[in-house]
């Protein structure tokens, strides 16, 4: 069974386009693990069932703009302490929130799970009961299927030999603890476990491979900025045309930031124009200056256009992703040197572009495909899903513990959690741990009098 | 036998004098009621027909479980070690696990003064037969072969391997038990009658050899530690003299030997089809199993103090005799070895546990009570270990009180009962410290301060072991507060760790560096005086304090899915949302908790889910909400 002690957390509402997503947090505890994610404007204590504004953040950086709601248990959908943080829908906004709370130390919800919960704390009548386990019933066998319907594709090959490694050493391990006597030498041991760093590097690599994968659905977020008529938008426009390769056109989602998706080179990149950066003038452009920010704190890639018949050199502001600049117009007279906007950005790389001669435009593309490659690299996305990558990253954890307690000597630690390292693979893969360990033990080695 | 007549009155019969039954009869009589005692042979008292040790790996926690509750192994082989090793000691706390060479008589012998001097313990030589049941179905006495009828309101069967036993030797077979003793001929159809399904197991056993015909100059010695530990937490000092083992191989000769002869071995005749036990494998299973290997270990280990007969650990075998010899005698040291007694391979009747529920009494015949070998497992540790378990819930059940349960998150034996009677087993079944998923807070050197106030409180452990266990928890627990409030400047945890210290550190946060222990602390502060026991405790939870708090989280999430109990008339069957193969592993399975459902293999997160809203949909009916 899963760990009662953490409050559960799921989105709510159903995936797919909508205006909003609800990422739902229930369980002792609720209130706290909500509170490092979503950080209300409003100053003061939370008020149970009021709506409150703030932002959704993942450690230090921005996710979303969002809304948050505390209902005091029993008050409340389950009858614990819940609280929903209300986010813009579409799907990254309300995964990167899950995913927040998640580190923060929720566990993600078994199918049913807050219907379950309801029900058992009273706040559901009994009529609804089979109601409940209907659904129960519904949705793990729906999970079922697509566990097994992963299970021949590229999870498998990924890491299904991780699969047999782990348990060699951990068969490997225990057989060493339990026969101290025999002939399990210490030497093949040693050699089963120069596997972990492997595994641990294979792991790490699958949970980049979900990123990844997450990247190649969601599009890799380039965010233009720069000062006022620098020439973003005709930039902006000027790759879009080109390209002719316009997918849809996402309403963005406040007035002062516009994203496109577009497909360079076959990788979907979503491209955010934003509000010039400067001192704002008004209450309405304070506003999207700020959004600007926060959109930036959100990109893959930061692209600043500078005016290059000016001799500006704007300041950055904060992000943390790899930047990319544009010397714009370069069909004017240019006054700005290279050497010194190389100095001023220390860029990723620098461009010479012109939104009205097209010039540029290609190797702007190349550039921006080169850091979109990156970012989608890795093995094939195979792990599909939050809970998938929970137990990915649940492995993970438990194999780096496993390499400490080896490299403190602490043999029986490091059974246990290579144990739970197996345990959390095989659940990927809906298995079940148990007793082949043992087998596996008395497969490989002679043991026993 | 029709002719019948009534014997004495008693609380308990227990059926079968070795290391499950001597320890369940303890208990009971400790416990205050009235118990016989039936033995085949009084001179087979707490017998090891096998291996002359006990403890081992997770073995050995056993042991120190079963003493920690008040039984009677422990203080027994610290009488009557001839040598004793802490197995595993460079490898964590977790695995460390005391051994002990016993002298096999001295250790009948000890066992058999304990049974004795029990008050209300009667001890006697006779077969059981049969077990009666009244109008009612519960048990109502134990009637012997020779026509006496036991009233009593318990039984505790420990029947080891004696039930229709059969020896085999290459194509000799005979019906006997261990060591040319009677097997027992008339309790297996009573039990089948009674509705048990018996199964057939079989283990094995080396020759015993003459050590004087051994040239001991070729193989390797193996001393005992100095001083060595005690397996009871009553004994003091146990030290004195002890006697070497020694280590020798086989070699591509006795494989070939094995691998001409394997036609006359009766496991590859196709003469035995009872399910043997990997954990014990004979030679030649070894042998055809690992053909790459070109040699396997074998052991020479003492039976007696002043006995020329020493068993072969690692040799175990049903080949003929003269094949037995070809083997025995190709191994370097062994060339002019002459044997006290053969080889064998032995098979007998079992039940399935999976008829027992968690305190190891028959889930249908209310009274009725298995420990041991008959419950599919090997090991004298295994048997006495459920012996007690089995004692100690008789005796509540007697009592009309509460059993005690322990899980897998109490004890070594909460987790052989619950493997035993959740899982089931399809070979005799060892303990493993594998098998225990919480095994960093199921450790050995903590056996009594996890059981004993329990057993105490139940009536078994005695006052002053419960004191004794007081005194360690108490010292532990000033130590600990000692430890954490005592701050040691830059310069004196410099001393301690060799290495130059950047400020001040607790005495506590030291103590978690490696090789830094209480007794070098003690050189720079001032700390509580306490026993080295307390010390162990204290370094252990200072050093590995991050993995027992997170097993500690684990077991209590383990505890408040074992606190939910499933009615014994929940029927899983008619639970149409429940998985099939759910409800079908639930019905065979019966388990008593929500925590024992999901660890059956084929019980999904989501079935347990339904059986937790089943469980609360009942609550409410019953409550009328």
């Amino acid at each position: 069974m899963q760990a009662a002690d953490k409050p559960i957390a799921a989105i709510a509402t159903a995936p797919g386009l909508s205006g909003i997503a609800i990422v739902r947090v229930s369980g002792p505890g609720a209130l706290e693990a909500a509170r490092r994610v979503f950080h209300k404007k409003a100053k003061g204590p939370y008020e149970s069932h009021r709506l409150y504004y703030g932002r959704a953040m993942e450690e230090n950086t921005p996710i979303d703009e969002a809304m948050g709601v505390y209902f005091r248990a029993p008050r409340s959908y389950t009858g614990e302490d819940v609280f929903e943080v209300q986010c813009h829908g579409g799907g990254v906004a309300a995964r990167s929130v899950l995913a927040a709370l998640l580190k923060a130390g929720c566990r993600l919800a078994e199918p049913g799970e807050f219907t379950k919960r309801a029900f058992l704390n009273g706040r559901l009548r009994l009529d609804e009961a089979e109601a409940v386990m209907d659904l129960i019933a519904a949705s793990s066998e729906a999970a079922a299927r697509s566990a097994y319907a992963r299970m021949n594709g590229a999870l498998t090959r990924q890491l299904g030999p991780l699969e047999e490694e782990l348990l060699d050493m951990a068969a490997s391990l225990e057989a060493l603890l339990e026969y101290p006597d025999e002939d399990v030498e210490e030497k093949t041991v040693r050699e089963t476990l120069g596997g972990l760093e492997p595994a641990i590097q294979k792991l790490e690599n699958a949970i980049r491979g979900a990123r990844a994968a997450e990247k190649l659905r969601q599009g890799v977020r380039v965010v233009l900025f720069g000062e006022p008529n620098a020439g973003k938008s005709s930039l902006l426009n000027a790759l879009l045309l080109r390209e002719r390769a316009i997918v849809t056109e996402l309403p963005g989602t406040t007035r002062d930031v516009l994203r496109e998706e577009m497909s360079i080179r076959g990788l979907p990149v979503v491209l955010s124009d934003t509000a010039g950066l400067r001192e704002a003038r008004d209450r309405a452009e304070e506003m999207g200056v700020k959004l600007s920010r926060t959109e930036l704190m959100q990109a893959d890639v930061a692209l600043l256009v500078l005016d290059a018949s000016t001799e500006s050199l704007p300041g950055l502001p904060p992000f943390t992703c790899p930047l990319l600049v544009c010397m714009n117009k370069s069909d004017l007279k240019q006054a700005l040197d290279e050497k010194e906007v190389l100095k001023a950005y220390k860029p990723a790389a620098l461009l010479h572009t012109s939104a009205v001669s097209g010039e540029g435009l290609e190797k702007l593309k190349d550039a921006l495909y080169r850091q979109a490659v990156r970012l989608t690299d890795g093995e094939a996305a195979g792990l599909a899903g939050e809970r998938q990558e929970e137990l990915a990253k649940e492995a993970l954890a438990a194999l780096t513990d496993a390499r400490e307690a080896l490299g403190q000597g602490t043999l029986d630690m490091a059974a246990i959690a290579i144990r739970q390292g197996y345990a959390s693979l095989c659940a990927i893969f809906g298995k079940d741990a148990d007793e082949s360990v043992i087998d596996r033990i008395f497969q490989k080695f002679c043991l026993g009098k | 036998m029709d002719q019948s007549f009534a014997a004495r009155e008693y609380d308990a019969v227990v059926i079968g004098a070795g290391h499950a039954g001597c320890e369940a009869a303890l208990a009971l009589a400790r416990m205050g009621l009235e118990t016989l005692l039936l033995t085949l042979n009084l001179d087979a008292v707490a017998m090891m027909p096998c291996n002359p040790s006990i403890g081992g790996t997770a073995k050995g926690h056993l042991v120190r479980e079963v003493d920690a509750l008040g039984g009677e192994m422990g203080r027994a082989i610290d009488d009557t070690y001839l040598q004793s090793r802490m197995l595993n000691t460079g490898k964590g706390p977790a695995v460390h696990s005391l051994r002990a060479q016993a002298d096999k008589k001295a250790y009948q012998k000890r066992m058999l003064r304990a049974l004795l001097e029990q008050e209300r313990l009667t001890l006697r030589q006779g077969e059981a037969s049969r077990i009666l049941l009244d109008g009612q179905g519960r048990v109502r006495a134990v009637r012997t072969r020779t026509g006496g009828e036991y009233a009593c309101r318990a039984v505790v069967a420990t029947t080891g391997v004696y039930l229709k036993s059969r020896v085999i030797i290459g194509e000799t077979m005979l019906e006997q038990g261990p060591s040319g003793l009677f097997p027992a001929t008339e309790l297996s159809r009573d039990l089948t009658e009674l509705g048990f399904s018996l199964r057939r197991f079989k283990t094995g056993t080396p020759a015993r050899v003459d050590i004087r015909t051994v040239d001991l100059s070729k193989l390797e010695r193996q001393d005992g530690d100095v001083p060595p530990t005690p397996f009871s937490f009553l004994s003091g000092d146990i030290s004195r003299p002890q006697l070497p083992c020694y280590l020798g191989y086989t070699n591509e000769r006795t494989h070939e030997i094995i691998r001409r002869n394997l036609h006359r071995a009766p496991m590859y005749s196709g003469a035995l089809h009872s399910t043997g036990t990997r954990y014990c494998p004979s030679i030649e299973d070894k042998v055809v199993r690992f053909p790459d290997r070109d040699r396997h270990p074998l052991f020479l280990e003492p039976e007696g103090e002043n006995s020329p007969e020493w068993y072969v650990q690692g040799m175990s075998t049903s080949m003929p005799e003269e094949v037995q010899y070809e083997i025995y005698c190709s191994m370097a040291g062994f060339e002019r070895v002459e044997f006290l007694r053969l080889a064998y391979a032995i098979e007998y009747d079992c039940i399935d546990p999976l008829e027992l529920d968690g305190c190891l009494s028959s889930r249908r015949i209310p009274g009725l009570y298995f420990a041991g070998q008959i419950n599919g497992t090997s090991g004298y540790e295994e048997a006495a270990a459920q012996g007690i378990y089995a004692g100690i819930n008789a005796a509540l059940f007697l009592k009309g009180q509460e059993p005690l349960r322990l899980t897998r998150a109490d004890a070594y034996i909460g987790v052989l009962v619950d493997d035993l009677t959740s899982k089931g087993t399809n070979e005799p079944y060892r303990m493993m410290t594998a098998r225990a998923e919480y095994r960093l807070l199921l450790r050995q050197d903590n056996a009594d301060l996890r059981l004993t106030e329990r057993a105490y409180r139940a009536g078994l452990a005695s006052r002053e072991r419960y004191e004794k266990m007081l005194k360690k928890r108490q010292e532990t627990e000033a130590l600990m507060e000692a430890l954490k409030n005592t701050r040691l400047p830059a310069e004196a945890a410099a001393r301690l760790t060799g290495q130059e210290e950047k400020g001040p550190s607790s005495a506590y946060m030291l103590l978690k560096r490696d090789n830094i222990h209480v007794s070098d602390l003690r050189r720079e502060a001032e700390l509580p005086i306490s026993s080295p026991e307390a010390e162990e405790q204290a370094e252990i939870e200072a050093r590995y304090e991050g993995y027992l708090t997170r097993q500690n989280a684990q077991v209590e999430q383990f505890r408040r899915s074992e606190a939910l109990r499933l009615p014994p008339d929940l029927d899983f069957m008619a639970m149409t949302n429940l998985r099939i193969e759910a409800r079908q592993k639930l019905t065979a399975l019966r388990p008593e908790t929500l925590g024992a459902a999901s660890r059956i293999s084929g019980v999904s997160p989501g079935d347990i889910a339904v059986l937790l809203v089943e469980l609360e949909r009942r609550r409410r009916r019953e409550a009328g909400e």
